[in-house]
């Protein structure tokens, strides 16, 4: 079962920056190149990347360079292509932080042409 | 205006501080006592090479010189860090676990370019940025495995 409820995934694409503020995890809309609209304040706890930094920023390049490999960005970029994305996953940060595992959910909202991606802390 | 940049690298890659910092990332990771004091060489390592930096190019005359370095040196861990993240997450993905080594020389080297970044000015810091984002997109198109090249 995802951490990202289905309620929540209803709500897209009007989830605004106070009901992205209420998760209890990352929530980060990215356009299709990947550059951040809106970044909620648990992913810049998580991050240490202040919102107004990490907005207009490009999220697997710049604000997470831990994801941009194959596995993550080149995995958005072929969801994005394809206008299908629902990819959930184990990761591990290390960039300027502890060694910090996280479970990362990408999803594309057909509908909207709206890209989100989901950030939550787990046990090893 | 005084030369001190020098005396700041010794600042940061003090053998202490180090010390601590990567007893901190080790904590975070269960790993063995001889991967924890391979982390720990490692990381005394890199500390004593930036050190080592500022006290061969310690005159004023020295600046430009100094600071190319620091910026080689950057890049150097930059690349070191992007290879332990791509080796520990394509484990994890395959093998469902990434070797906590793996993980620990990952926060390991992105803790000592910040280190550096912590000596630049935010301009540097971002030229440097696009340098190694742009190395490696190339280095990504420009050296793929000799079948897609048929």
């Amino acid at each position: 079962m995802s951490f990202v409820t289905p309620h929540f995934i209803s709500q897209i694409p009007s989830v605004d920056r106070n009901a992205a503020d209420a998760q209890p995890y990352g929530v980060v809309q990215v356009d299709d190149q990947g550059v951040i609209k809106l970044y909620n304040k648990w992913e810049s706890e998580l991050a240490g990347v202040p919102t107004s930094n990490a907005e207009g920023s490009n999220f697997f390049t710049q604000v997470a360079p831990c994801t941009n490999n194959r596995l993550v960005y080149g995995k958005f970029k072929d969801g994005v292509a394809r206008n299908e994305l629902d990819f959930e996953f184990n990761y591990t940060f290390t960039y300027k932080m502890n060694p910090t595992n996280v479970r990362i959910r990408m999803l594309r909202h057909a509908p909207s042409g709206s890209n989100w991606v989901f950030v939550n802390t787990r046990a090893a | 205006m005084k030369y001190e940049l020098p005396q700041r690298l010794s600042g940061i890659a003090g053998a202490d501080a180090v010390s601590a910092d990567t007893n901190a990332f080790l904590a975070a990771v269960n790993i063995s006592e001889q991967d924890r004091t391979i982390v720990q060489q490692e990381a005394h390592s890199t500390a004593n090479q930036i050190r080592a930096l500022g006290n061969a190019m310690c005159d004023p005359e020295d600046a430009d010189e100094l600071y190319g370095a620091l910026a080689s040196l950057w890049l150097e861990l930059r690349l070191q860090w992007q290879r332990h993240n791509d080796v520990a997450n394509y484990d994890l993905m395959r093998h469902g676990e990434a070797k906590p080594i793996d993980l620990v020389r990952g926060s390991v080297s992105a803790y000592h370019f910040q280190r550096i970044e912590s000596v630049l000015q935010p301009n540097q810091i971002q030229f440097l940025n696009k340098k190694a984002l742009s190395i490696m997109e190339s280095l990504r198109q420009d050296v793929v495995s000799p079948a897609e090249t048929v």
